[in-house]
């Protein structure tokens, strides 16, 4: 019941608020839709069919899909995906993530580290690569991931139809990550480019520490690949990460100078040996080396480990450049 | 200017986070190493004679996991006649036995098998999944492998989870399955693969899936949850199924690319030592891994699997 003494602030916000909060639900419907838009659902290849439901995921619900992955993904610049799935008439599936990130780099950086070294590239989206049981590309903002447990060629067949329909329905520019051109040319392997935000991508591809010395993020990214250093040698891994100004990298430098250091501490097996020049640093143990150069701006990485996994089995590529 | 629901929300003052992680203390976050306030342990570890670890690598999972337990003495030193026994495997994601993300339906039927052979009075097999509970069971083979042998695989209910007195440094209070604290043995029997956030997800990491709550919240300091979960659930006995691990894009992996045949089973009553043991299987130095230092300096095992009295055995 109105009285005149009324609470106009009150008023107004319980006027207007659910007008306004309606209002952003339907634009998030929206943004539902084109996600989910852009999953074919119609005619589609070999007598597929799709599920009647796609989940969608935003922010930290990216948890109940993939649970501890969903790190890796949030620092990158996860905003939401849409997890779609196909069936075939003998009940194989093919599973379709479709994420967005938060621009196109992000996008670039989940799919350059869900690529892995077996992966041979595909002519899909700004990069694709695939191996016989998944795809995936990266396009503008949307990161596509497509999966079968089946090496069957005719479900591949299928799936290389849903990612071309996938692709033509994203209209995006093709472009690199900017720190991307800072990685060298000479004994670069084709396809091992990697774009990282943060110690969770670096890590994955080589352990420093679970804290962020290189002090990466969303501005201050960092491009890693492997390169061919010597003939018959392992593949090394090199990083590169260009700071905002030169006082930083000096700092990020000097952190990484206590790192080495308090690693190369003399113990039983006293195999570590760490050097320290003004503006390199050096750490070899066990046969491995690690070596950081700062000029400048610019903090460059060589780790010159044994990996897990051999990058230079990969296949050759059409060019020798990174990010092209 | 555009603005989502959330915002909006934020906007006019509603809440929708809650402020700071309820159940955690206030070492949350601040990265403790192991701090001075140790989680209370449901079970005391049990003494084995001879090996404390058994490293059995062959074809023929069940084969190569009764052999495993055998050196370590047999079923028997862990399981007594009439045993309420869970049997701990990863479950979490709708998987095939191929994609190594769940354990190994066949290493899984060799440890219940074998507790019913001690005289086990009821085995029960469970995990708190990340997909549907239903499809995760049925496709990772394990609630078929449990129930043709009288094992009891049960889903997870919401008002099952009972809040317990973890006494952690960053864990205090957490909800945790009712059934997990109901039993007289734990055998956890998880498999081995890469984690993103905690960089691998073995035995001590599969104690997640006896907690309810937002789980994730914990990620601002896995590496403690982690040991601190383990101190309070103190496994029997660890089997880690290393017969496929997954090398890379864990937890949910997905890709047979990231699949490895590894043909082993590690059994061991030290739940730091199976993990770090299983460690050298991915190229990765235990000692890097945080919660394995953690675990270490809580006093739950050795970092250092090479001090640990093992049977290494080929089948």
């Amino acid at each position: 019941m109105w009285t005149r003494s009324v609470n106009y602030p009150l008023a107004l916000v319980l006027l207007v608020g659910p007008i306004l909060f309606f209002a952003c639900g339907n634009k998030q419907k929206q943004a539902d839709s084109a996600l989910i838009a852009l999953l074919p659902r119609e005619q589609l290849p070999g007598q597929l069919s799709a599920a009647a439901k796609t989940d969608i995921y935003r922010d930290v619900d990216l948890y109940k899909y993939i649970d501890g992955g969903a790190d890796l993904y949030l620092e990158c610049g996860f905003e939401e995906v849409a997890a779609g799935e196909y069936t075939t008439r003998s009940g194989e599936s093919i599973f379709a993530n479709l994420y967005r990130m938060a621009d196109p780099d992000a996008a670039f950086g989940i799919f350059s580290l869900t690529r892995r070294v077996d992966f041979r590239p595909y002519a899909a989206g700004t990069m694709g690569a695939r191996n016989d049981y998944q795809i995936v590309f990266c396009k503008g903002v949307y990161f596509i991931d497509l999966q079968t447990t089946s090496s069957d060629s005719a479900i591949s067949r299928d799936m290389e139809e849903i990612c071309r329909r996938i692709d033509q329905g994203i209209q995006a520019p093709r472009d690199f990550p900017d720190v991307l051109r800072l990685l060298p040319r000479p004994g670069f392997i084709p396809h091992s480019e990697v774009y990282v935000r943060g110690p969770l991508g670096l890590n994955s591809r080589h352990f420093v520490a679970d804290q962020n010395i290189y002090a990466l993020n969303d501005s201050t990214p960092a491009a890693l690949a492997y390169y061919h250093l010597r003939e018959g040698g392992h593949p090394a891994l090199i990083m590169v990460v260009a700071y905002p100004d030169s006082v930083e990298a000096r700092r990020v430098f000097g952190a990484l100078e206590s790192h080495y250091e308090s690693k190369a501490q003399p113990d039983d097996s006293a195999s570590a040996v760490f050097k320290k020049l003004p503006t390199r640093l050096t750490y070899s143990s066990n046969g491995e080396l690690e070596v950081v150069i700062r000029r400048g701006t610019i903090l460059s990485t060589v780790f010159d480990v044994i990996p897990l996994e051999d990058p230079g089995s990969a296949p050759s590529a059409d060019s020798s450049s990174p990010g092209k | 200017m555009s603005m989502d629901r959330k915002r909006f929300l934020k906007l006019i003052g509603v809440s929708a986070v809650a402020a700071g992680l309820p159940g955690c203390g206030p070492g949350a976050g601040g990265g403790t190493s192991g701090g001075s306030r140790l989680p209370r342990r449901m079970r005391e570890p049990v003494q084995l004679p001879g090996a404390k670890m058994a490293v059995v690598k062959g074809a023929g999972p069940e084969a190569i996991t009764r052999r495993a337990i055998e050196e370590l003495g047999g079923i028997g030193m862990f399981v007594s006649k009439g045993d309420k026994v869970l049997v701990k495997p990863n479950i979490g994601w709708d998987r095939v036995p191929a994609q190594a993300a769940t354990t190994n339906p066949e290493v899984l039927a060799a440890v219940v098998k074998l507790c019913f052979e001690a005289g086990a009075g009821q085995v029960l097999v469970l995990d708190n999944t990340i997909s549907d509970s239903r499809r995760c069971y049925v496709r990772s083979g394990i609630k078929k492998a449990a129930e043709e042998l009288g094992a009891q695989a049960l889903y997870l209910e919401d008002y099952n989870f009972r809040s317990v007195n973890v006494g952690g440094e960053l864990i205090r209070e957490w909800p945790v399955y009712k059934d997990a604290l109901e039993v007289d043995r734990i055998i956890n029997v998880p498999i081995a693969k890469h984690h993103s956030l905690s960089r691998l997800s073995i035995g001590m990491k599969n104690f997640y899936g006896l907690m309810g709550g937002r789980r994730n919240q914990l990620h601002q300091d896995v590496h403690l949850s982690i040991a601190e979960m383990t101190a309070f659930f103190a496994p029997t006995l660890t089997v880690v199924d290393a017969v496929r691990i997954l090398t890379a894009n864990g937890p949910s992996g997905g890709s047979l690319a990231d699949v490895k045949q590894c043909d082993t089973v590690i059994a061991s009553v030290d739940p730091v030592a199976a993990d770090a043991r299983a460690a050298g299987l991915f190229g990765i130095d235990p000692a890097e891994i945080r919660y394995l230092v953690i675990g270490s300096q809580m006093g739950l095992g050795s970092l250092d699997p090479a001090t640990v009295e093992t049977r290494e055995i080929q089948l």
